[in-house]
């Protein structure tokens, strides 16, 4: 997989680095910061999670990523939104997607993240395959891709 | 199409997420098409070849390069064309 994410800027095979993203996007403009975190839990519909392996078709991924920050900021009003995904495999307490928002005022910041996180998980080629601590594994069945919504 | 060139004609398809299970791997060369073929056509040949993963088939999105695109859309000779089940990101 590691091929396929050259010149990616939104995936990484490597743990995601909030320090890094809060540093970055910084500006004195700003008096409102939100971040969100989306991290792999123990149990899901009743099963003991071990770990989580995520997998991307990269090409569509990483356009999709960028078209979703350029919403956030233009359809909320942030002025700065940052959204970075992890893959591959991934274990309990891991920090699967990060996005961070800049904004002036707070109500702009929670909606942009809101906004982002939902249409990550609405938008973006991603898939999970959960490894239970029972030895068997299973794909999360998400959300259906539409033409309509990728431009 | 003669005979050769329809026996040459191969479309690559990548299988992402469950359909790489369902279709015993993240790649199929499918071979002796009709092309340009529209995608509708080739999902449903590949539906033939692998009848556990129809209903998942139906579900699924297709790519090509970084655009989602139409089944109704023709394929070419040498393109792929990459499925993309529903997604569970985040």
């Amino acid at each position: 997989m590691a091929d396929d994410l050259a010149g990616c800027s939104h995936l990484s095979l490597l743990p995601l680095d909030t320090a890094q993203l809060l540093a970055q996007s910084q500006t004195p403009e700003d008096g409102a910061l939100a971040v969100f975190g989306g991290t792999v839990r123990r149990f899901n519909n009743g099963k003991e999670v071990r770990a989580i392996n995520y997998s991307v078709y990269a090409p569509v991924a990483e356009r999709q990523l960028a078209e979703i920050e350029r919403g956030a900021m233009q359809q909320c009003g942030a002025r700065l939104c940052l959204v970075r995904h992890r893959l591959g495999n991934l274990l309990i307490g891991d920090l699967s997607v990060l996005v961070v928002v800049r904004a002036e005022h707070r109500a702009e910041a929670f909606a942009a993240a809101r906004y982002a996180i939902e249409a990550v998980k609405h938008t973006v080629p991603i898939w999970k395959r959960e490894e239970y601590s029972d030895g068997t594994h299973s794909f999360v069945m998400g959300c259906e891709l539409h033409e309509e919504h990728h431009g | 199409m003669d005979r050769m060139a329809k026996e040459n004609a191969a479309i690559t398809v990548e299988c992402c997420g469950v359909l790489e299970e369902l279709c015993g791997g993240s790649e199929c060369q499918l071979t002796s098409l009709d092309l340009p073929a529209p995608i509708s056509a080739v999902i449903e040949r590949l539906a033939n070849e692998h009848p556990a993963a129809r209903d998942m088939l139906q579900r699924s999105a297709c790519a090509v390069g970084d655009r989602i695109v139409s089944r109704e859309r023709l394929l070419q000779l040498h393109e792929r064309l990459v499925l993309l089940p529903p997604v569970s990101g985040g």
